[in-house]
């Protein structure tokens, strides 16, 4: 069954359509990730998925229901994001911070319960940051912030999980560790993921299914190693690559290849 | 938890020594004992009950009602504007207030009555409140055009008191000048009512949207993924917290640094947590001004010094020795 069916979804700002006619499924429990080009209306389609940005026309459904007829509170129960980068100039604890993942459960003056704190426990263990609960969002590493706004993410129960481009300013290891934990997420709650990812080779590797977008339409979309073709790339990305066979896991891999070369 | 307890007795205590300093302090050569049978039995009609009740109660309660007014406001409007350094007047408010205090001085409309220049610094504030809210508006209320459309109504319309203060002469030049540097002093009671209730009902206010105030914090686009319509938080927000503002000024002057200050303080000791922040600077605001007036009229007696003035050296040797003594990540 399609946890998110979106239909010939046409949205943008001012007048000027970003995403035109887009439509594709995502199966409960998969893991799908959205590539292309920088302007090519990735992140714009995830606001309009969110309900932020109004559709100009198309539908957006969540488990058949039209996104358009949940109030906010009602997304935010069911569809969870996590930012490239959050930029938080009060340092709460990240106790506190995770706890605002409760938010849309929670009435206006209720009071966390054992349930909801359970929950939050949960999130920290998970995302390996329960030693870091009485630290300040500010003084801990890059690394160790990306996993605590997932760990937010995860306090807000999600049935689908929508990243945007959630180790772009990561280091290698942490790049792996996040990915690895969403993946197992992913494995073992059954958790449904849409990631927008930069890194080609990370998409191949971790993605069942790609969606390779360019200027607004989707351009293909299949197994990674149907979309991650040097055709593909070099007619989207404008840019020559090389397309390889990653020795482990057998995924396609992408490599450069430069002017000079 | 015991030990945010611990704080917020001592600072009860502190505000019951504040307000007590500030009712035996002064001059006129008045025994406490006196200040204290007067306030026992308001009824009597000594020159010492005179005193207390006509000019020292009145003024203590407008600079507790100011002190809550501005520390709430700015507490809320650095969580909206996600800027530390935001303060009651980032947006605008006191030019407008200022202008119409200005207006009303120099025409002699001020000496008409109690109220008349109180009425136009009031009307200023909504002016330029209006004229900020029609620009944001038209940039969906984003943070930047907020404080773009605050900064620059607030420069315009200060650019006119100065150009109305060089075309006056001395002595009106003078008042308006001490009225800008802020004035706790005579306030009519019917003012005073006004004011508690533009304060108390925007201090409801704020704390009802307070954990929306937590979760804007984050960022309009986080916000509305965890479900606030930011637009129309920060909509309220701005609205509120200028009625507070403007019905504070409008009485006592444009009184700097309470609301930027008080509210770091409180951070300081309390955390982030808006509800919990917005009524620990509702009593620091209530401890601070106060404090900071009682020394403005004692501390070179008989002259008095705007409380203006003593906000800003005092509370900002204050925050410097917090800025010096802490370490770096935990100031804001």
């Amino acid at each position: 069954m399609a946890i998110l069916d979106i239909q010939s979804l046409t949205c943008g700002y001012d007048g000027k359509d970003i995403v035109r006619d887009v439509t594709f499924q995502a199966r409960q429990g998969s893991f799908l990730g959205i590539i292309g080009p920088n302007g090519a209306g990735k992140t714009t389609m995830f606001r309009a998925i969110t309900g932020i940005l109004k559709p100009k026309s198309g539908n957006i459904f969540f488990r058949d229901k039209d996104i358009s007829a949940f109030s906010r509170y009602e997304v935010a129960k069911h569809v969870s994001t996590m930012p490239q980068l959050l930029d938080t100039p009060f340092s709460f604890t990240v106790f506190e911070f995770v706890l605002m993942g409760r938010f849309p459960h929670l009435r206006r003056w209720e009071k966390p319960k054992k349930h909801d704190i359970d929950i939050i426990e949960e999130s920290l263990a998970i995302t390996d940051t329960r030693e870091l609960k009485d630290r300040r969002i500010n003084e801990i590493s890059g690394g160790e912030k990306q996993r605590v706004i997932l760990a937010q993410a995860l306090a807000q129960e999600p049935e689908l999980l929508l990243l945007d481009e959630p180790i772009a300013h990561l280091d290698i290891g942490h790049q792996v560790h996040i990915l690895d934990l969403i993946k197992k997420l992913n494995r073992e709650k059954n958790l449904t993921v849409v990631m927008i990812l930069h890194d080609l080779n990370m998409a191949g590797e971790y993605c069942d299914e790609l969606i390779l977008m360019n200027e607004g339409t989707i351009y293909k979309s299949g197994a990674p190693y149907e979309v991650l073709t040097y055709e593909n790339i070099e007619k989207v990305y404008k840019t020559i690559v090389v397309v390889k066979e990653n020795p482990i896991s057998k995924k396609p891999h992408v490599v450069l290849v430069s002017n000079k070369s | 938890m015991n030990k945010k307890i611990g704080i917020t007795s001592l600072l009860l205590i502190l505000f019951l020594l504040t307000v007590f300093l500030s009712l035996i302090a002064g001059g006129n050569e008045i025994k406490a004992g006196d200040v204290f049978s007067s306030l026992l039995n308001p009824d009597t009609d000594s020159v010492v009950s005179t005193i207390v009740w006509k000019i020292r109660v009145p003024r203590i309660i407008l600079g507790i009602l100011v002190g809550i007014g501005l520390s709430i406001s700015g507490c809320v409007l650095q969580a909206i504007l996600r800027n530390p350094l935001a303060d009651p007047y980032t947006l605008g408010i006191s030019g407008g207030a200022a202008l119409g205090a200005t207006f009303a001085i120099v025409t002699g409309i001020a000496g008409l009555s109690m109220v008349s220049l109180p009425l136009f610094a009031f009307t200023g504030t909504l002016a330029s409140m209006l004229l900020v809210y029609y620009i944001a508006s038209r940039y969906n209320f984003s943070v930047y055009t907020l404080i773009l459309a605050g900064v620059i109504i607030g420069f315009l319309f200060s650019s006119l008191v100065l150009l109305i203060i060089a075309l006056s002469d001395t002595n009106k030049m003078h008042s308006t000048i001490l009225w800008l540097m802020g004035d706790l002093s005579s306030p009519a009671r019917g003012l005073i009512r006004i004011v508690a209730f533009f304060v108390f009902s925007g201090l409801l206010m704020l704390l009802y949207f307070g954990r929306e105030l937590n979760i804007l914090t984050l960022g309009d686009e986080k916000a509305q993924h965890l479900g606030v319509n930011a637009e129309f938080i920060k909509k309220i927000v701005f609205i509120a917290a200028s009625f507070i503002t403007g019905a504070c000024v409008s009485v006592s002057g444009t009184i700097g640094f309470a609301g930027l200050i008080v509210p770091h303080i409180m951070r300081w000791f309390f955390g982030y947590e808006n509800r919990m922040l917005i009524l620990m600077s509702a009593l620091g605001g209530a401890i601070f001004l106060p404090m900071c007036d009682t020394l403005a009229r004692t501390v070179i007696y008989p002259v008095e010094l705007p409380v203006g003035v003593v906000t800003g050296i005092f509370g900002g040797t204050f925050f410097l020795v917090l800025l010096l003594k802490s370490d770096k990540t935990r100031i804001f």
